[in-house]
């Protein structure tokens, strides 16, 4: 099973509860965000504001693991992207290969750190911090065989970046067509 | 909540590519029978670089784990290399022959440097001419260096046809960051005019026989040349993601 994020702008409101979650699950300083929340100014004709939630991609082909000289980014079977920082030597290559800024650098420790898609969580059969806390249903956890994208087709309704195979997909289309994703709590039976 | 280009904490690897590099280009310029003092500082800028790479770490103390990903990662290559090449050249220094060893490991150093920095999912840093760019200018050095002045002729005219195309694509890419990041945005428009005058000054002086001016010009727009490249990269890469995230929402008709 690989996993990825799916995000619908039209159900975000940039509440940023998200990044919060984010930060307090993972206990990161106080000045460093795994999960990011970027504000799109309104598109010509609109006066909305799009807001777009952000951490690592967990890219298929990660291109910040290929670029670690020393083994402190390795890629899971199911798709995550996890940092060692038991052997990250704090040369920030990741930072420059990541198209996404995804890893971050950690002043204190001397290392970067990065989104683990809560790894220990999944382990436990919960979801990341961020997707359990995102009440608007915006932020979700994709399981990309389930015919989101994979070596199979894009589903409908789902768009991605092109750049080092990332499994952020970003929803598109009307309410209600939204792509396969695990279910939200409430949805559970 | 917005990015922000992280500019400053990577003026090391600036510093250590720069140095590198023009490192190469003396070495290269040595073994094409240059003049003899040419070693000396070329040793001196591959252990300054290499000081500034491995102070620039947050564990310095495992620096040697630089080494373990050979098999993938080009920045471990680019350690190795960078450590063969200090070998020669201080070999070199201390009376051993070895001319065109340091210059072949100083031009594998520069094509370790390039492929590391044709990053494949930063499409600005992948294009050919940022590519390419810094292995023209260290063989431009090493014909200046080695007196060979036609090629520094063709070699620095295809230079200066790289800056050119380098600007074109930091302007076309996306042409609302110069508003979004101006520090950044003047600080690479503000180095193509010195960098191009540094090539064309590097050439004048060649052809007047001054190798030493000649050899400095060319150190001196592989310096810009990276501080421009690094600004420019450090600019394009956050915001043309979210740019391009956004088309993509357009383009998807909403």
């Amino acid at each position: 099973m690989r996993l990825g994020f799916s995000f619908d702008p039209d159900r975000c409101f940039g509440c940023l509860g998200c990044v919060a979650a984010c930060a307090n699950a993972n206990g990161t300083p106080e000045d460093l965000f795994w999960r990011r929340v970027h504000k799109l100014p309104p598109e010509p004709g609109s006066s909305r504001t799009v807001y777009l939630s952000m951490a690592c991609n967990h890219c298929d082909a990660a291109p910040c693991a290929q670029a670690c000289p020393a083994g402190a980014l390795t890629k899971r079977p199911d798709g995550v992207v996890q940092h060692h920082p038991e052997a990250c030597i704090g040369c920030r290559c990741c930072q420059m290969a990541c198209p996404y800024e995804a890893p971050q650098w950690d002043a204190a420790r001397g290392v970067i750190s990065k989104c683990g898609l809560c790894h220990d969580r999944l382990d436990q059969g919960r979801e990341p911090a961020c997707v359990e806390t995102c009440f608007a249903g915006a932020l979700r956890l994709l399981r990309l065989e389930d015919g989101a994208a994979g070596g199979g087709t894009e589903a409908a309704g789902l768009i991605h970046l092109p750049e080092a195979g990332p499994m952020l997909r970003i929803a598109s289309g009307p309410p209600g067509a939204f792509p396969p994703a695990l279910p939200l709590p409430w949805e559970r039976p | 909540m917005s990015p922000r280009p992280a500019f400053a904490s990577h003026l090391p690897l600036v510093f250590f590519t720069w140095a590198m590099l023009a490192a190469a280009g003396l070495a290269l310029g040595a073994a094409l029978g240059g003049p003899p003092w040419l070693t000396r500082p070329a040793l001196a800028l591959v252990i300054a670089g290499g000081a500034a790479s491995f102070l620039h770490l947050g564990r310095k103390a495992r620096a040697h784990r630089s080494l373990r990903g050979l098999g993938h990662s080009w920045i471990s290559r680019e350690a190795l290399l960078s450590a063969l090449f200090g070998a020669a050249l201080a070999a070199r220094a201390a009376g051993a022959g070895l001319a065109w060893p340091a210059a072949l490991f100083g031009l594998a150093l520069a094509w370790a440097i390039v492929r590391l920095y044709a990053l494949e999912a930063q499409p600005f840093w992948r294009a050919w001419p940022n590519a390419l760019a810094p292995l023209v200018v260290v063989v431009a050095l090493g014909a200046a260096a080695g007196r060979r002045f036609p090629v520094l002729l063709a070699i620095g005219a295809l230079d200066l046809l790289l800056v050119a195309l380098r600007r074109r694509l930091h302007r076309a890419a996306w042409p609302g960051l110069a508003a979004a990041f101006p520090a950044l945005g003047g600080a690479v428009e503000a180095g193509f005019a010195p960098r191009v005058l540094a090539t064309v000054a590097a050439l004048g002086f060649g052809f007047a026989g001054r190798t030493a001016a000649a050899t400095g010009c060319l150190a001196a727009a592989l310096l810009l040349d990276r501080f421009t490249f690094y600004a420019a990269a450090r600019q394009h890469a956050p915001s043309a993601r979210i740019a391009e995230l956004k088309a993509m929402r357009i383009a998807a008709g909403r």
